[in-house]
């Protein structure tokens, strides 16, 4: 049984060339297209049927592996997952081989555009780059830990200063409310608005 | 396996999945063995006999998971524990 699993996961990386803009394989078999075109279900109608209900089986058991409760269950579960992907991927590379897949290639200038904008993407991402770094786990632990520890800093910052942060606020609504009304109102109206603002000012003074 | 593990119920759902995924498993054997059996072209018929087998295995897999929970509340009911069905209150 060993063994055939390896014979499964050793499949020959097929040979590309593009032909016409699509992608086809380098040594397309002598097969090829069945030749004849009438009614009745021929081989590539059955690989073709055998890979959707390889395609449905894979999302089906996706679904079963969301819900499974129990652990034993799910990890035979996702074994079969497994299994069940890998021959629709041989029935894809087998297809292939065969010219009965013929794929368009994507434009070189779409792919670099869309390059770009994903560079771009990365300068939202919360930690620093962890490109190179990837086959240790150690590289993105460490970032993990770094993060936690300026959120933990800035929460005690928070915590250290409650009463600062909330004086200041008012200080600044205060200093708007003066500005504005004084240029543009008649004296009464001034007065209004400094009796308005000595309200406001007062219980500040009474904190102090 | 851990004794705890063990202990821990089939749930109603994972049931209903199991039953499914054994019809899955059953369509897609007989179908592949049988495609296998119309395919003229070598390769794609070897493949076919493959997916076919690979299948039976992965119903054989489910329906022996299946059994280990036959076996396990055969073990409680031994053990004390009463199995739902027979879980009746008498008046």
């Amino acid at each position: 049984m060993q063994q055939q699993q390896q014979q499964q996961t050793q499949m020959p990386t097929p040979q590309f060339k593009f032909e016409g803009g699509h992608l086809v394989m380098y040594h397309q078999e002598a097969t090829g297209l069945p030749t004849t075109r009438d009614s009745n279900v021929n081989d590539r109608d059955r690989m073709t049927d055998m890979l959707s209900t390889e395609k449905y089986l894979n999302s089906s058991y996706d679904t079963f592996l969301n819900e499974a409760s129990h652990e034993a269950l799910f990890q035979v579960v996702k074994q079969n997952h497994t299994k069940c992907q890998d021959l629709q991927r041989q029935l894809y590379t087998t297809m292939f081989k065969k010219g009965w897949y013929k794929l368009a290639v994507a434009d070189a200038q779409s792919v670099s555009d869309a390059f770009t904008k994903a560079t771009q993407l990365k300068t939202q991402l919360p930690f620093p780059s962890n490109l190179g770094q990837m086959s240790s786990n150690q590289g993105t632990n460490v970032s993990i830990t770094k993060a936690m520890q300026e959120a933990q800093q800035q929460m005690q910052q928070q915590q250290a200063t409650p009463q600062q942060t909330s004086q200041t606020a008012q200080t600044g609504r205060s200093q708007a409310q003066t500005v504005s009304p004084v240029q543009s109102f008649t004296p009464a109206q001034q007065q209004a608005a400094t009796q308005v603002q000595s309200a406001v000012h007062s219980p500040q003074q009474n904190q102090h | 396996m851990s004794q705890s593990e063990q202990m821990t119920p089939l749930t109603e759902k994972d049931l209903s999945y199991m039953k499914d995924a054994i019809h899955w498993e059953m369509l897609a054997c007989k179908k592949a063995y049988q495609y296998a059996h119309q395919t003229l072209e070598p390769e794609c018929r070897q493949l076919m006999f493959q997916v076919a087998e690979q299948h039976q295995k992965n119903l054989e897999a489910i329906v022996q998971h299946m059994g280990e929970h036959v076996q396990q509340s055969v073990q409680c009911a031994v053990g004390g524990a009463q199995p739902m069905s027979t879980h009746q209150p008498q008046m």
